[in-house]
């Protein structure tokens, strides 16, 4: 019993001391980027007309705005069912006491790529700052241009529901350690990619998770474990074969497959809301990018 | 004309093979999904056209806006509140069809409206261009009911 003790104190031990381990360097790599974004911040100046289209390519719209529930433009409140439980997409507009009233664009900055909150608390990865994080900072300074325009809406979301344990600083540590460079330095090499990787965060429903809620190997090859319970299908260039450049692109307009059929489920938001919208010369980037070699991982 | 017959018989053939699944079917759920599968059909052959894989043809776009009409107006007596069609297989209809039946009543009445709007359109003008925009309206619906009132496809 003495020895099933000791052994049970020695794994809580070393439990402690990873997590522990994992807070500290997390917190040690977000201080150095927050210092770097503070210093990028202010050499951008934010160009509103230009931040509304960046709304648009990353789906800020659509996840922000509770469309079933008949709520304003990114005034939140959408629930979107994980399998750790359901969390509501946050009020974006400037409204003081529900929203981000009180930001700055540095608040802002670090928030999206760095997945910190301004209080200095990390956000849960159903925020996809780990795609975020590869966007550029002019295109986010634009983003907030706009935002900063957006007229204020009063509209308090409800809390997420999600086992508190979960959602605590450390667990969300452990999780970053384990998923999120946060010093990434990634370059997209061409425009498909950074609409479908970054801007688009494409993997964040399209590939496979772990079960602590990473994503497994960066490939569109499809996740059974969607959100809302739904199977996402893969898009790799594999998965796209039978599908020709402009069947990409019209279904990126309007949501229709080659046979006929229509899109359902999430898709019909970011469809709608999102890529219907785009430059048709945006669209064709990312079918470029979809149909290429480059993503046939 | 004979191109446009060529590729009818050939989204024809694609959507058998859907259909085939459906083979199950029976009653209004067989009523309801060959409608649905034949507005496949009709939605596939004027996307191809507009997508330049065939040769544009007005008549297939009024015939499109024209069974989009029929199978709206059919389909408001196809999903009566019955146990029976609320789950036999292998029917992919979610129950928010009745219990928001405002709702999709709302929604196949919209779907008939723009339908008749494309039908207008088509007769009035063979410009692919102009009649581009009446059949993204009309379909827009298609995704949209889709999102509400029909199974995620596994």
């Amino acid at each position: 019993m003495k020895r099933l003790w000791l052994l049970l104190k020695a794994i809580l031990s070393v439990t402690g001391a990873i997590l522990v381990l994992a807070y500290a360097v997390v917190q040690h790599q977000s201080k150095a980027a927050v210092e770097q974004l503070v210093t990028e911040a202010e050499q951008w100046e934010g160009d509103a007309t230009k931040g509304r289209y960046v709304a648009v390519m990353s789906g800020c719209i659509a996840c922000h705005t509770d469309y079933e529930g008949s709520g304003l433009e990114l005034a939140g409140g959408r629930a979107i069912h994980t399998p750790f439980g359901t969390v509501y997409s946050p009020n974006i507009t400037r409204d003081s006491r529900t929203g981000i009233g009180q930001w700055t664009k540095t608040d802002f900055l670090i928030a999206v790529k760095i997945g910190m909150n301004p209080n200095g608390s990390h956000y849960s990865p159903a925020f996809p700052y780990s795609a975020y994080n590869r966007m550029s900072t002019g295109d986010l300074v634009d983003l907030w241009a706009w935002l900063s325009n957006v007229a204020p809406v009063e509209n308090l979301v409800p809390d997420h529901e999600v086992p508190s344990v979960l959602m605590s600083d450390v667990s969300l540590s452990l999780w970053k350690s384990l998923y999120f460079n946060v010093t990434s330095n990634w370059q997209s090499e061409s425009r498909g990619e950074y609409l479908v990787n970054a801007a688009g965060h494409c993997l964040e429903c399209h590939a496979q998770r772990t079960v602590l809620g990473g994503i497994r190997n960066k490939s569109l090859d499809g996740n059974s474990r969607g959100p809302n319970g739904q199977t996402v299908p893969g898009i790799t260039a594999i998965n796209l074969a039978a599908w020709s450049h402009e069947d990409l692109t019209f279904f990126l307009e309007i949501g229709m497959t080659p046979d006929g059929d229509f899109t359902g489920g999430s898709m019909t938001d970011v469809v709608e809301h999102s890529t219907a919208l785009l430059t048709a010369e945006d669209r064709a980037s990312i079918a470029d990018y979809l149909k290429s070699q480059r993503n046939t991982q | 004309m004979k191109c446009y017959l060529k590729l009818l018989m050939i989204a024809a053939l694609c959507i058998s093979a859907v259909a085939s699944a459906h083979s199950d079917a029976t009653g209004v759920i067989k009523e309801r999904m060959d409608g649905m599968n034949a507005m496949a059909v009709h939605s596939k052959t004027v996307a191809d056209m507009f997508k330049g894989k065939q040769a544009f043809d007005v008549i297939a776009v009024r015939d499109a806006a024209d069974a989009f009409v029929y199978h709206g107006q059919s389909m408001v007596g196809q999903f009566p509140d019955t146990e029976f069609s609320r789950t036999a297989k292998p029917t992919q209809a979610l129950p928010a069809i009745w219990d928001d039946a405002e709702a999709f009543e709302q929604a196949v009445q919209q779907f008939i409206q723009q339908s008749k709007k494309l039908l207008i359109a088509a007769d009035l003008t063979s410009d692919q261009t102009a009649l581009k925009k009446p059949f993204f309206v009309a379909t827009k619906n298609c995704s949209g009911c889709h999102k509400r009132f029909r199974q995620p496809k596994r």
